[in-house]
């Protein structure tokens, strides 16, 4: 009696605890199977685990492009499949399946992430490029654990990186001559000028006359953009919203709200779980801000849409690490000061938005279209992949690389000069002088 | 001539459970920082392979275990002595603890696998105490009285009673995710 007593408690409990754990796994928060904390660039997802997974099949490829196949081709990527591809590299190919992101990048190991969210280790290079300093014999002492060390080689993007790019802008100086960004172009305008007067608001609204004068100042008023076209209802039935979400700003936005969604501040959105807040963050936030929840109109303003405010202040006002806290007494800072006061002139400003945020010029026909990248990952880590579109704008490329090589200088938001000169453009140079010697005899 | 030998070999299960058991819990086995080693040790937790083979192997540990149990119930299905039994399920304890740090590298993780290798870990070490009052039975002249040997027994059982829906558990999250 006593035994079967004893057998009953040990299935029930196992039931109890099975029972749970299979209800877990039907509802939307799997959390109790997360065996891992994940890495920085999807620690903020890591319970929408289906963005990921699919049920007894692990993590498909397809997963992984779904995010990254536009930045991987962006980036011409050094490492592509299709280099892959080729059956002379199939030996190497045991060794490390690099064909899949999974070989290198394994989530939810803690232990294992090296930088950039890598699990395999530092000299994996080694494994395909044992015999690199017979080829390239001023690569003779280093060793394989420095190949990725900054400013000399990317496993993905090598765009600033590569040898002939290095000899193109080996003799630019530490600024350039007419150190400008691009100037932003704007949607086209939806109708005439708008002015106070013309809104659209629904008469049975109560209207705050502060916002619609935020509103009649702002580019939408002046393109045309009234009160009903942004406060559109999702319901097909209701014809107006009175919180629009990022599915309106859209409509004129696409490619700034997919860049929002693909970065850092949107991408818990478009997993389907509740907006960004500073408080799931790992970097430094300010602790005033930690309970905001991030969509366009948190840094945009819900009426007044002042991107001098976005490009800076929004930044700041949640952002409180060394390098964020820094940026004040940058000589950065001080060039968007007058920029915005009008002393300086405009694209020479530097705000957080120039780096983090930037300027990108899209095709539109025979036309360029510069438009602002709001994925800040597409030009985060490696910082390499901030050269071309960024720092190349005002500086030369051998400052950039020595500036983005000195963790000290980044965390003192570029006060000062770069501490140590990394040696990449002049092993190019020196190799281009060699083969040209050889070349003559 | 056989609790001479059994006492020694619950003795040195306990023992060793007990070191092993400290060194698990304070102690994490790095990932290897080259891919250039002598010894790729590194394989038993990178490899989806190998871990398939540590884990399965655990698993099997733990049902020999189990057979304990069935010997001591039903002595008229089994050979042996139960004193031998005791002794070789001391052994397959230790065994599965090393197996465990091949399985694991010492690392314990988070949520369903965090429970599965505290209810292990303290499973064993409540099997451990187990047969150190059993084996003070043999050493001792004042050793721990049969009421008390039975209630450290029924520790170490009741540490053990959810081990087999966490197993499933995770054995159903790694070929699920």
């Amino acid at each position: 009696m006593r035994t079967r007593t004893s057998w009953g408690l040990l299935v029930f409990c196992n039931l109890l605890i099975g029972a749970f754990f299979i209800w877990r796994l039907q509802t939307d928060n799997q959390q109790a199977f997360l065996p891992g904390e994940a890495t920085h660039g999807h620690h903020q997802i890591e319970l929408a685990c289906e963005a990921c997974h699919i049920p007894f099949e692990g993590v498909p490829q397809k997963a992984c492009l779904d995010c990254h196949a536009e930045e991987l081709e962006m980036a011409n990527d050094s490492h592509a499949e299709s280099v892959f591809s080729d059956p002379r590299n199939l030996a190497e190919l045991e060794l490390l399946n690099a064909r899949l992101c999974v070989s290198c990048h394994v989530e939810h190991r803690p232990g294992m992430v090296t930088s950039m969210g890598v699990t395999v280790p530092d000299d994996h290079c080694f494994h395909c490029h044992f015999d690199i300093a017979e080829q390239r014999p001023t690569h003779t002492e280093m060793d394989f654990n420095t190949c990725a060390t900054a400013g000399c080689h990317n496993f993905h993007d090598n765009r600033a990186l590569y040898e002939d790019f290095l000899l193109e802008h080996s003799d630019e100086p530490g600024v350039l001559v007419t150190p400008l960004v691009s100037k932003r172009d704007e949607p086209e305008a939806l109708g005439p000028p708008l002015s106070f007067g013309d809104h659209d608001a629904p008469a049975d609204r109560e209207v705050d006359p502060a916002l619609l004068a935020e509103w009649a100042g702002t580019v939408h008023a002046r393109t045309g953009v009234n009160c009903s076209d942004c406060h559109v209802a999702e319901d097909p039935k209701a014809l107006w919203d009175d919180s629009p979400t990022h599915k309106a700003c859209k409509s004129c936005h696409e490619n700034e709200v997919s860049g929002f969604l693909g970065g850092k501040h949107g991408m818990r959105i478009a997993s389907g779980l509740s907006p960004m807040s500073p408080s799931l963050a790992r970097l430094s936030m300010d602790p005033e801000a930690m309970e905001r929840e991030l969509g366009c109109t948190s840094c945009h303003d819900a009426h007044k849409f002042d991107t001098t405010r976005a490009a800076l202040d929004s930044c700041l006002g949640c952002h409180a690490d060394n390098h964020s806290k820094s940026y004040k007494d940058s000589p950065h800072f001080k060039l968007w000061q007058e920029e915005v006061s009008g002393i300086g002139v405009p694209g020479s400003g530097v705000s957080c938005a120039t780096c983090h945020l930037p300027r990108e010029s899209h095709k539109k026909g025979d036309d360029k279209w510069v438009l602002v990248q709001h994925n800040q990952n597409k030009n985060l880590q490696p910082n390499e992949k901030m050269i071309r579109g960024v720092c190349m704008e005002c500086h030369g490329l051998s400052f950039s690389i020595d500036a983005l090589a000195d963790p000290v200088l980044i965390e003192r938001n570029f006060q000062g000069q770069p501490s140590r000169h990394v040696e990449s453009v002049d092993m190019a140079v020196q190799r281009a002088i060699e083969d040209l010697k050889r070349k003559k005899k | 001539m056989l609790r001479g030998i059994e006492a020694r070999g619950l003795v040195t299960a306990a023992a060793s459970a007990v070191t092993l058991v400290i060194i698990i819990s304070l102690a994490v086995i790095p990932y290897s920082r080259t891919v250039r080693q002598n010894i790729p040790f590194d394989i038993l937790w990178r490899s989806g392979l190998w871990q398939q083979v540590t884990g399965f192997l655990l698993l099997g540990f733990s049902l020999m275990c189990l057979a304990l149990y069935f010997r001591k119930h039903w002595r008229r299905l089994w050979f042996g002595s139960f004193s031998s039994w005791r002794v070789l399920h001391g052994i397959l304890g230790v065994a599965g603890l090393i197996v465990l740090v091949a399985h694991t590298g010492m690392r314990f993780g988070s949520n369903l696998n965090l429970a599965l290798m505290i209810v292990f870990v303290a499973a064993n070490l409540g099997g451990a105490l187990a047969a150190g009052s059993i084996w003070s039975r043999y050493q001792f002249a004042r050793h721990l009285s049969h009421k008390w040997r039975r209630r450290i027994i029924w520790i170490h059982v009741l540490i053990l009673s959810p081990l087999p829906a966490l197993i499933a558990l995770h054995i159903l999250s790694i070929y699920y995710f």
